[in-house]
């Protein structure tokens, strides 16, 4: 993932990324020409790559945007190009260029089927109208389109409308993250988090839901809180496998994924095979600084399923002060504990 | 926010064209081996046909005749047009009384085990007189590395005809009993027949047997199938598979109605009238607002489709 800019038109109450947590600095942003040489820095992993997010911030609010994903296609062919965009500034035309720029993917998030919901969620009117539209926009353009749910407490109700309203607007794929603390959200994560019960009602709806289309899990989840029976859908934190997507800042520094706030190192200072050799990006070993992203919270240290199931996000459980989610109770109340062997 | 949509498979579309193109390929293949082995059996039905092959293989390449051929300007229809300038074949005539006693019990007892069995003149048709074909000679035959007993013994030039003839036939007749090659030969196309007829009715039961197995392993796979939806050119990849495996597999204009069915089946399965089914349930549950629902039912007028 790479997310080319920091600023963004919307001001999203769960809004993960890590410049918006409070006190954070913003980052420095880097310049067209740099973001061109950066592009050329990440050629060490044309082979092994096969798909690069361009997020943000808002990316569309780049200029440079369409040369940045041709340079990326000529350089890395094989390479998928995926933009992950709020929609608010997708025009028509922009959809073609970026589309014959080389991008298949449109990434959107749709917080709900209300209007009212999604434009109080992100903080700006108007915008579920401009989602829909560019849904609409992307697919006439030949792109595919994959809508990301985010469940906060509030609108996790909400989660069928919005998948059904998604599918017959043409979605290709739905994907359903549960809201992780982060960014500006550390401040309110507790009022925002989905309870456990919430959580499971929504995962029997990813199961309806999937009878129509592809549901996908976007986020890691804690068998603990997918619920009985629900095993296939509890999610590992990927960091350290080969599944992960280290994420590139704005300012060219490369972090474990895009919730992490710290980085293992600017890609504009060092040569990508130097800054992939920090503790972060390899197998987490005991001592080393990656060990934070294996461990387990206290909560789990008694649990049989610890160890296939990871407990939850790494980088969430670290921000909220190790204690999240809601689990302490809220497992006991959904009928599950430490010691059920029923997964 | 996570990445996974970046992981996600490939679609429907996927596990359908490769159990039709699997589907095809396999009746295709089998059927093909069925009509050989129909062919086959059909080319042995012709007796007349596997004697004159059978006659012309022999007398041309092991008998000598081809240099009879040479010598007298033409293929001989009899051992006598040879005779008279190469005297090696005049042993072969100056059999009579061994001669005329085989055709004659061929004639008056036929020891065919078919009851129906004619005489190798009577199914032949035109030919050579019978006392001068060389498949109608009545011959004893024991295997070894000469033969003994046989009454063209005494030409050697026939013992490897005579061996070749017994080997392509499965072997000599139990009992010892003087038989002719061509009865031989006929024994011979009535086993193979029987064997390339059940090898043919076998070869059908597994070709569709196979293709029900492999019909229903497609569904399968198909529907348990996770990953992206199918687009446009799914739709237009599992069409034109289907339009082609049935031009190919049945190879009429009878093929074309199954056609136009997979055709109008994808095309009600083009997704504008799902995704508008989509829409209206989740208006009819509450779920989806009226105004948003407007909306999204003028996009989809205009969209090409989701596939399911």
């Amino acid at each position: 993932m790479w997310e080319v800019t920091a600023r963004c038109p919307l001001s999203c109450a769960h809004c993960y990324n890590v410049w918006t947590i409070e006190g954070a600095p913003t980052p420095h942003e880097r310049s067209p020409v740099q973001r061109l040489a950066l592009v050329d820095r990440l050629l060490p992993l044309r082979r092994r790559l096969r798909t690069l997010t361009l997020s943000g911030g808002e990316p569309l609010l780049l200029d440079v945007l369409e040369s940045l994903v041709r340079r990326i296609a000529e350089r890395m062919p094989r390479v998928q190009i995926n933009l992950s965009t709020s929609g608010l500034l997708l025009e028509e035309r922009r959809a073609h260029d970026l589309a014959r720029a080389g991008v298949r993917l449109v990434q959107l998030t749709l917080l709900s089927a209300r209007p009212e919901t999604h434009d109080r969620m992100v903080g700006r009117p108007g915008t579920h109208e401009k989602v829909l539209a560019a849904m609409h926009l992307a697919r006439q353009a030949g792109l595919a389109v994959a809508v990301y749910f985010v469940a906060t407490r509030d609108n996790i109700d909400e989660w069928p409308g919005a998948a059904r309203l998604a599918l017959a607007l043409g979605a290709d794929v739905l994907v359903f993250n549960r809201f992780q603390p982060g960014g500006r959200a550390l401040s309110c994560w507790r009022e925002l988090t989905p309870t456990v019960v919430q959580l499971q009602r929504a995962m029997e709806q990813v199961t309806q839901l999937r009878r129509m289309a592809p549901v996908q899990l976007g986020t890691p989840l804690p068998c603990c809180e997918v619920g009985p029976g629900r095993r296939q859908d509890t999610l590992r934190c990927p960091i350290g496998t080969a599944n992960a997507y280290p994420t590139i800042g704005p300012d060219g520094t490369l972090r474990p994924c895009n919730h992490w706030p710290a980085s293992g190192g600017s890609l504009l200072a060092r040569p990508l095979t130097q800054v992939l050799r920090h503790p972060y990006f390899g197998r987490p070993r005991a001592g080393s600084s990656g060990a934070l992203l294996a461990a387990l919270p206290a909560e789990c240290a008694s649990c049989k399923l610890a160890r296939g199931c990871g407990g939850g996000c790494p980088a969430a459980r670290c921000l909220a002060n190790d204690v999240i989610y809601g689990r302490t109770g809220s497992c006991d109340d959904a009928g599950f504990n430490s010691a059920d062997s029923r997964y | 926010m996570s990445d996974r949509a970046d992981q996600k498979r490939n679609s429907r579309a996927l596990p359908i064209t490769l159990t039709i193109v699997i589907a095809a390929v396999w009746f295709n293949v089998l059927d093909i081996s069925r009509l050989l082995v129909l062919c086959r059996a059909g080319s042995s039905r012709s007796y007349a046909e596997a004697m004159d092959l059978a006659r012309m293989e022999l007398q041309l390449r092991v008998v000598g005749l081809k240099r009879c051929a040479g010598r007298i300007g033409h293929l001989p229809r009899t051992l006598a047009e040879c005779a008279a300038d190469m005297p090696r074949f005049q042993a072969l005539l100056d059999l009579d009384g061994p001669r005329k006693r085989g055709w004659q019990s061929m004639v008056d007892e036929p020891w065919h085990p078919d009851p129906d069995h004619k005489p190798v003149r009577a199914a032949q048709g035109e030919g050579p007189p019978p006392e001068l074909d060389f498949l109608g000679l009545p011959i004893r035959y024991r295997p070894g590395p000469r033969p003994d007993g046989t009454w063209v013994h005494s030409d050697d030039a026939l013992v490897p005809a005579v061996r070749k003839v017994v080997k392509a036939s499965g072997g000599v007749p139990s009992g010892g009993g003087p038989f002719a090659l061509a009865s031989l030969f006929l024994q011979h196309r009535d086993r193979e027949q029987r064997t390339l007829d059940h090898r043919a009715s076998s070869l059908r039961a597994v070709q569709f047997g196979g293709l029900l197995g492999l019909i229903l392993a497609g569904v399968l796979v198909s529907v348990r199938w996770r990953g992206r939806p199918v687009r446009d050119a799914g739709v237009a990849s599992i069409t034109l598979c289907g339009v082609l495996a049935l031009l190919v597999t049945a190879g009429s204009c009878a093929s074309l109605v199954p056609c136009f069915g997979m055709v109008s089946f994808c095309s009600s399965r083009s997704g504008r009238h799902e995704r508008l089914e989509i829409l209206e349930q989740g208006v009819k549950r509450g779920e989806i607002p009226e105004e948003v629902a407007r909306t999204a039912r003028r996009y989809i007028g205009e969209l090409p489709g989701r596939r399911w």
